[in-house]
């Protein structure tokens, strides 16, 4: 059966499988991410015919990850069986919160509920890879419900979470309602501060290694296809808005679909910055930056060139330096974009 | 022969509708065509279309075929309305023989309109009374009139009617222009002599200069010579002309009239007031110049990105060649580095002078706290003169300290007498005396303290009143005052920046606001930073800055990394525009917070 929406996916897929056989190289491919927007709403057999069109032009290992973006409410306990007979066997649900009222609010179209019976279909069908993308910072959200979404996600026994804190960008609803921070009914800076720590203290109890600004995982869980970019390696994006960084050029993909069906992919090559992009990424991460690989790369001395401002970021303990490697700390993360833009 | 020129310009005060009825000069003599007409013409800069107020004087001829048939022209040199730019109206007024004074036909006279017909009659100028915004209901021309006779003492019986805005009464304007302006004198034999009423640097031309011929007349490319600022020194006027108000390059400069001239002078010095003769057959005596303006405040005006020091030397310079009431002293600020004390004829004046700056020479400034000129007798007998809070002696090495006052005007409708009365007295004043105009309207007479109505005292006269209020007033003379110096520490340090003297009585408010303020926008640092505000080693007030406990960028979706990197690189050039101080980076506007304490 075939609807008008269904038609919709069927020549997007259709274009997308065209420009991944047309792009191809043949390379090996270690991770597999559906992203961006909802996947989840794709029908299994679209599904299997990219998975199907990426196995055919690329060396895919055996040992792929591949992630799938699943929003609560979008998939079925069957639905979830079949995407794991085609090897995905990594999801990143979209929980946000597990507080009903805030979840409302955020207008994700789920429920409470919902968020739950997924993450449960998903570990009955044997999924161990599976991330929890929480949001904190939320309009009128208070330290205790905060508290209470940590609580059940760790209820659940998965084995990464993701948090970001709430951004208002421009030009969306929570814009035009919220401005740009300062409205009473958003946390201020030392409440989510509060929050954000809260987090760390729960992981480090758990047993969960921050092992990047926002992501928390298991020893053995974190997210291969996450790390890629912040280990500022190559990576090929295929379809609507997907962002690729090949042969050391970053490019974008029209956000457009009609623009993508028509404009073979829409691809425009983006300003590319390796020695920021180094720092700014690599310093996200707990393992760090190499700074003689750094300083092999770009010619840049940061010990020399930053010597005093390291310095007083390692008094404060936001910063260690080990032989050749400089990491934030826990503390140094709640803070890393000041950080960052200093040493930049 | 002069007899058909007609040198005028136009005294108002402000909001009388000065730059309106020139625009409709220039539209009905078809100097601009409608469809060039752009709202208020004469107003060039930016910032005096914004702010709706003239600053720079401009000039602009017409011609115009009067009813008796004869063919005139008409030059038109526009001037400022506000208080602080007296200055530059005493130079229109020297270029000219006639004045329109304008008065609102609602408003009526004021007393800054009063300064201007003063400085006019000083010029021998003939004075013509306009009453503008007739057509609005509340016009009262018969009231107003009267005013002009009683207030004034010039004759309103001939007064012409206009309304600028509707078009009403402009031919009969321009028609008065030709019937009682006289022409210049006709000196076409006399040995050359313009007076340079004003200036600008053309990168290509160099030194544009703006001149009325008095005497004699100019041919392109003769030689010439200034007479006080180079008088061994030959340049060829390269290029005279017409300002209509587009400049139009002509062959000769005839007697009477006014002009521009580009003659290569790249020396930037200071020109207006000067006279231009020719080297050969040139007149021996310079015309009467101007009385030099009196800069009243002074303030630091510093670069924030210290390199940009030159840059700034070179755009001060380049000002005061347009502005020549403007003076400038190279000085040092523990905080803020090279910079220059300037010295300006008002507190607006010196805000639209550092917005000129930053606009027109592209530069981030910062200027600190205005200052009065302070009077410091030390124990040793001498006295100094201070124009910099820091330079003010230890309080055991001073013996007194005096302060300029001011004799100020203040004229209101009845209703707000009371409450600017509470604001005289709030900035100390002494009253002295209280005069009705007439029924409605009333003149308070107050002595103060200048330092007073430096800070925000003409917005506070003009929010009490309702924007009906004016203020005008001069200086009367020194007298002593228990003043104390209030310097600010950002972790614990001296910023010498952010000193003021101030009187005694008031600076604990002014401490404890400063440190609110302060706290206000200083955006968080890494650490904690406490702000102080003390006299001497004595802390008077204190608030803390909190230490930055978070700033996370979200997402990085998809690999998606353009966004964090714009972030990164947006607050990367948001530090451009903060000053480190020690290790506290203090944004611009912090520096103007001084001048901001009234708003609570």
């Amino acid at each position: 059966m075939l609807d008008h929406k269904g038609e919709k996916y069927q020549s997007y897929v259709k274009t997308l499988c065209y420009e991944i056989e047309n792009r191809s190289s043949g390379e090996d491919i270690e991770t597999i991410y559906f992203g961006g927007g909802t996947p989840s709403i794709l029908p299994v057999d679209l599904i299997a015919k990219i998975l199907k069109q990426l196995r055919k032009n690329f060396k895919v290992r055996s040992d792929v990850e591949i992630t799938l973006e699943t929003n609560p409410g979008t998939v079925d306990k069957l639905k979830l069986a079949n995407l794991r007979e085609l090897g995905v066997n990594r999801l990143s649900i979209g929980v946000q919160t597990f507080s009903e009222s805030l979840i409302k609010k955020l207008a994700r179209g789920h429920t409470v509920k919902e968020a739950l019976d997924t993450i449960h279909w998903a570990q009955e069908l044997g999924f161990e890879n599976i991330n929890l993308d929480l949001i904190y910072g939320l309009p009128k959200q208070s330290f205790v419900d905060w508290q209470k979404t940590i609580d059940k996600a760790f209820e659940q026994g998965i084995n990464h979470i993701s948090c970001y804190s709430l951004t208002i960008e421009e030009n969306t609803p929570f814009h035009n309602i919220y401005g740009n921070s300062n409205h009473p009914d958003l946390p201020d800076e030392d409440l989510l501060f509060e929050m954000y720590e809260e987090l760390q203290r729960y992981c480090l109890k758990k047993g969960f290694n921050q092992y990047e600004v926002s992501n928390f995982a298991k020893p053995g869980f974190e997210s291969k296809h996450n790390l890629t970019y912040w280990r500022n390696q190559e990576f090929y994006g295929f379809g609507v808005s997907a962002h690729e960084y090949i042969q050391g050029q970053r490019k974008a993909h029209t956000r457009d679909l009609q623009n993508y069906l028509e404009a073979s992919f829409g691809q425009e090559t983006l300003d590319c910055n390796p020695q920021l992009e180094e720092l700014m990424l690599k310093l996200r991460l707990k393992e760090g930056l190499n700074l003689k690989e750094y300083k092999s790369r770009f010619g840049i001395d940061l010990i020399q060139d930053k010597g005093d401002l390291l310095t007083e970021y390692i008094e404060k303990g936001l910063i260690s330096i080990n032989k050749d490697n400089c990491n934030l700390t826990y503390k140094g993360f709640l803070l890393s974009t000041q950080i960052i833009s200093q040493l930049i | 022969m002069t007899s058909h020129i007609r040198n005028f310009s136009i005294i108002a005060h402000i909001d009388h509708g000065k730059s309106t009825l020139a625009d409709r000069l220039l539209e009905f003599t078809n100097t601009v065509s409608q469809r060039e007409m752009q709202e208020q013409l004469l107003d060039n800069l930016d910032l005096e279309r914004e702010r709706g107020i003239t600053i720079k004087l401009q000039t602009a001829r017409m011609d115009y075929k009067a009813k008796d048939g004869k063919n005139y022209v008409l030059n038109l040199i526009d001037t400022p309305g506000h208080v602080d730019f007296g200055y530059e109206v005493s130079r229109s007024l020297a270029a000219c023989e006639g004045a329109l004074l304008i008065v609102d036909a609602t408003q009526g006279v004021e007393a800054q309109t009063l300064a201007n017909v003063y400085l006019a009659l000083e010029n021998d100028l003939e004075i013509i009374p306009v009453i503008n915004k007739i057509d609005l209901p509340s016009s009262d021309v018969d009231r107003v009139k009267k005013e002009i006779e009683d207030i004034i003492g010039l004759d309103a019986s001939e007064a012409v009617l206009v309304s600028a805005k509707e078009g009403i009464g402009i031919s009969e304007v321009l028609e008065a222009i030709v019937d009682k302006v006289p022409p210049p004198k006709d000196n076409s034999n006399e040995p050359l002599r313009a007076l340079i009423f004003d200036s600008y640097y053309d990168p290509y031309r160099g030194i544009v200069v703006s001149m009325r011929v008095i005497d004699g007349e100019l041919k392109k490319n003769e030689q010439i010579k200034l007479m006080s600022a180079a008088p061994k020194q030959t340049f060829e006027a390269l290029e005279i002309g017409y300002m209509r108000p587009a400049k139009q390059a002509v062959e000769e400069i005839k007697c009477g009239e006014v002009a521009y001239m580009a003659a290569s002078i790249k020396e930037i010095c200071s020109l207006v007031g000067d006279t231009v003769t020719t080297i050969e057959n040139g007149s021996k005596n310079p015309l009467p110049g101007y009385k030099p303006a009196v800069p009243m405040v002074y303030c630091g005006i510093y670069p924030v990105n210290s390199a940009d020091y030159h840059e700034l030397k070179d755009a001060i310079e380049k000002l005061r060649l347009n502005d020549s009431s403007i003076t400038s002293e190279p000085e040092t600020s523990a905080a803020l580095g090279f910079g220059f004390r300037c010295g300006f004829l008002g507190l607006l004046h010196m805000e639209v002078a550092k917005e000129r700056l930053e606009r027109e020479y592209n530069l981030n400034l910062i200027a600190t706290a205005p200052s009065v000129i302070y009077k410091v007798t030390t124990i040793k007998g001498e006295t100094i003169e201070v124009d910099n809070p820091c330079n003010l002696p230890d309080p055991v090495l001073r013996e007194k300290v005096e302060e300029p006052w001011v004799k100020a005007e203040l004229t209101c409708p009845k209703d707000y007498v009371g409450t600017l009365m509470d604001l005289c007295q709030e900035r100390r004043g002494v009253f002295i005396d209280m005069k009705h105009l007439d029924e409605r309207r009333t003149v308070l007479i107050y002595e103060l303290p200048l330092a007073e109505i430096l800070t925000d005292f003409f917005d506070q006269l003009k929010s009490r009143s309702r924007g009906y209020a004016t203020l005008s007033y001069e200086q009367t003379g020194y007298k002593e005052g228990k003043l104390v110096r209030l310097d600010i520490k950002l972790s614990s340090e001296n910023v010498d920046a952010f000193s003021c003297i101030t009187h005694e009585s008031k600076a604990y408010y002014i401490g404890r606001r400063l440190c609110e303020k302060l706290k206000e926008l200083i955006p968080r640092q890494m650490f904690e930073v406490p702000v102080q505000a003390a006299i001497g080693n004595k802390i008077i007030a204190r608030e803390t800055i909190k230490a930055m406990r978070k700033n996370v960028l979200a997402k990085c979706y998809g690999g998606d990394i353009s966004r964090k990197k714009k972030l990164l690189e947006k607050q990367k050039e948001g530090k451009k525009k903060m000053k480190s101080i020690g290790s506290v980076e203090v944004p611009q506007e912090a520096f103007l917070a001084v001048l901001k304490l009234g708003d609570e």
